[in-house]
């Protein structure tokens, strides 16, 4: 054998070692894969319509006339540009924080069904307590005022704020506590199960009741349509729920089997009567001094204040109390790093000023009294949208595509210090909507359990739809699909302030959006 | 006699200056950014093609997506007009600097691309949704949702930089 020969046999002796290196990642493994992507950012931007003229059209008013909005003025530009008027640059992300574009899976898209890839995009994301949306918005709906404003310099008044609504919530928990401290709450809970089953039983009977009361209803109604104008000769048909004057002895079979029909109803309607008092009793039944309605209720609401009882002397490290003492750290966080002279990364100015056109029909009334329509002219009107210190630091999109479609998952973090909306062009902001210290914390979709899909149907109709939730998955759904939530610091309009407005915990159960071609 | 002199003695100070063309180091080529790059001015015209007739005045470009398993197309329609801009800038800089800090200590090469201010004569755009990718023939469905017409010059200004990512 020649030397060449003999490297050939050792490299094939070699080769299954090299194919047993060769094995398949298994999960874990491929969760730590994850694409290099780009990250981009955008440095002394502004954008402004400048001399040009816009439009918007393609829609059609409820008469099929074609509406425009004319956009006369559409800018964005850094906080500070008074609405638009000065040309402040703004800094869209850093090279530390930019935004990205990559292809991730595993720990980096946690939801995403085991082996599947996601593009996914991020805004600019920081973890200290004022550039986190998260906080930074909490903490601004309890401040509600917008910081930095005339009589809005001290930072600890949403402490204050959130320390109110904490002992308030604690004074509840305390009442409660002591109410049935000698009662303890696992007792306390027993008595209620057991008094539930006398309601359980009587609603039972309700339900039975309200049954019969409406098949005798129906049939009540079926005879009253067969039965006769006159019965016997001298009785004109009553009104309905009223008997023939003939009573049960009528000789008009139809007349008195309508009779009939009234006493049955009126019977099951007493038997309802009595069914709902008697239920009325079992949630007065007494126990430890107390109704069951008020014991049930007293409950419920200890455990949403401090989680389900446990113990006869329950503790409260869950629930409601438990969550804003978590948020009360969160306000505390963000109102030292302002006191101690942290600054947040300037946000966007961003507006639209828009006119549309309106057909706008003139009405009057003539000499008798009677309105008489006029002449159908166009009608101008002015919209304007004005967003102040606009920032969607900490949001991410993931896309990704399986046999059912385009499916995405998405996290909105927009927070803004002020949306004011107007729609007259030469006011002031007393006569228009200022929302201050706004914060949407929208989720769509989850990955696994309600995907958000996308999909254009064969006629070219676009559909953007979120799963509905299944008696399979219902238990993972309502712990693991994020809810979405909603806070405003300050809503004024026209001049009045309407106070702090919140939505917490929205979820969608179900979603379908489509485009439709009306035939116009 | 005195040219072969001169080129004699230019021969001489060849060397050292050749000695000089060595390859710069990490350190050095860090200080050095905005170096020049390319400058890009255009005018793009989306002529309408009056052929087809299903636009008034005939149709324009037409992009159209289809996502992943749809029967349909998403489609930007009718894309028309005129897009122009002078001086848009690319090249490739080092951030080192500025930035509260955040320069330093990103250290990395970074595409930039210098916007500009751009103009537009009766540039159009449809949003729509439809049945084909093509446009026209039997059968062809479409829903407009949306149509965005701008007309004049649009300011612009600031840098976008693009960089890699672990």
């Amino acid at each position: 054998m020649n030397r060449h020969l003999r490297e050939i046999l050792f490299i094939l002796l070699a080769l299954p070692g090299l194919s047993m290196a060769m094995e398949a990642l298994d999960d874990r493994e491929l969760g730590e894969v994850s694409g290099a992507g780009v990250g981009f950012f955008l440095d002394d931007f502004f954008y402004d319509q400048g001399s040009a003229s816009a439009q918007v059209s393609g829609l059609k008013d409820s008469q099929g006339n074609a509406l425009t909005i004319d956009l006369e003025r559409a800018y964005i530009k850094g906080d500070g540009s008074q609405r638009g008027a000065l040309d402040t640059p703004a800094q869209v992300g850093t090279p530390l924080h930019p935004f990205t574009l990559k292809v991730v899976s595993g720990a980096a898209a946690p939801t995403l069904p085991s082996g599947t890839q996601a593009l996914q995009l991020t805004t600019p994301t920081w973890d200290d307590p004022l550039n986190d949306t998260h906080q930074y918005g909490l903490w601004s709906y309890y401040q509600g005022c917008l910081y930095g404003e005339a009589g809005c310099t001290n930072p600890t008044q949403a402490q204050v704020a959130i320390d109110t609504e904490l002992s308030s919530l604690e004074t509840t928990r305390n009442a409660l506590l002591a109410r049935y401290q000698s009662v303890g709450f696992l007792t306390l809970k027993s008595g209620i199960d057991q008094d539930m089953l006398l309601v359980e039983q009587r609603r039972t009977q309700v339900s039975t009741e309200t049954t019969d009361v409406q098949a005798t209803y129906g049939t009540m109604q079926t005879r009253y349509a067969a039965a006769p104008a006159t019965a016997d000769l001298f009785y004109a048909k009553p009104a309905f729920g009223q008997k023939y004057g003939c009573g049960n002895i009528c000789i008009n079979a139809a007349a008195r089997a309508y009779n009939t029909s009234v006493d049955s109803y009126q019977t099951q309607l007493s038997e309802l009567a009595a069914a709902q008092k008697a239920l009325g009793e079992a949630w007065s039944v007494q126990r430890h001094g107390y109704s069951l309605n008020q014991r049930a209720t007293d409950f419920d609401e200890f455990s949403s204040l401090c989680g389900a009882p446990t113990a006869e002397s329950p503790t409260c490290v869950v629930g409601r109390i438990q969550k804003t003492k978590d948020n009360r750290n969160s306000v505390v966080l963000v109102a030292t790093s302002l006191q101690n002279g942290g600054t947040r990364v300037k946000g966007l100015d961003v507006g639209v000023e828009a006119t549309f056109s309106l057909p706008s029909t003139a009405y009057s009334v003539d000499g008798n009294g009677n309105i008489i329509k006029g002449a159908t002219t166009t009608r101008s009107d002015f919209f304007s949208i004005n967003l102040e210190g606009f920032t969607l630091n900490g949001a991410y999109l993931n896309l990704w595509g399986d046999s059912t479609g385009l499916q995405g998952e998405a996290s909105l973090q927009m927070y803004t210090d002020k949306l004011v909306i107007g729609t007259c062009r030469n006011c002031t902001d007393a006569n228009r909507l200022v929302a201050k210290n706004l914060y949407f914390d929208i989720n769509l979709g989850q990955a696994s359990l309600q995907p958000l899909n996308f999909s254009v149907l064969g006629d070219g109709e676009l559909r953007l739809s979120l799963p509905s939730v299944t008696w399979n998955n219902h238990q993972a759904f309502y712990q693991q699909v994020p809810k979405s939530n909603i806070s405003v610091g300050n809503l004024s309009m026209g001049g009045v302030d309407l106070g702090s407005q919140v939505v917490r915990g929205m979820r969608v159960d179900y979603l379908e959006v489509r485009t439709v071609n009306l035939p116009r | 006699m005195r040219s072969t002199y001169l080129g004699f003695a230019l021969l001489l100070m060849a060397g050292p200056v050749l000695a000089e063309l060595r390859p710069l180091a990490e350190d050095e080529l860090q200080g050095i950014s905005g170096q020049a790059g390319l400058s890009i001015s255009a005018s793009l015209n989306f002529a309408a093609n009056p052929a087809q007739t299903r636009c008034p005045g005939g149709c324009g470009t037409r992009v159209a997506i289809q996502p992943a398993n749809s029967s349909g197309f998403i489609v930007l329609d009718n894309i028309q007009g005129t897009f122009g801009f002078e001086g848009l800038s690319f090249d490739i800089v080092t951030i080192d600097s500025g930035y509260n800090g955040e320069g330093a200590a990103f250290n990395e090469s970074a595409m930039r691309l210098g916007l500009t201010d751009a103009s537009f004569n009766n540039a159009r755009v449809t949003l729509a949704g439809s049945n084909s990718a093509t446009s026209g023939g039997v059968g062809f469905q479409q829903t407009d949702l949306l149509t965005y017409q701008i007309n004049g010059d649009v300011r612009i200004n600031g840098n976008l930089y693009l960089f890699a990512t672990p």
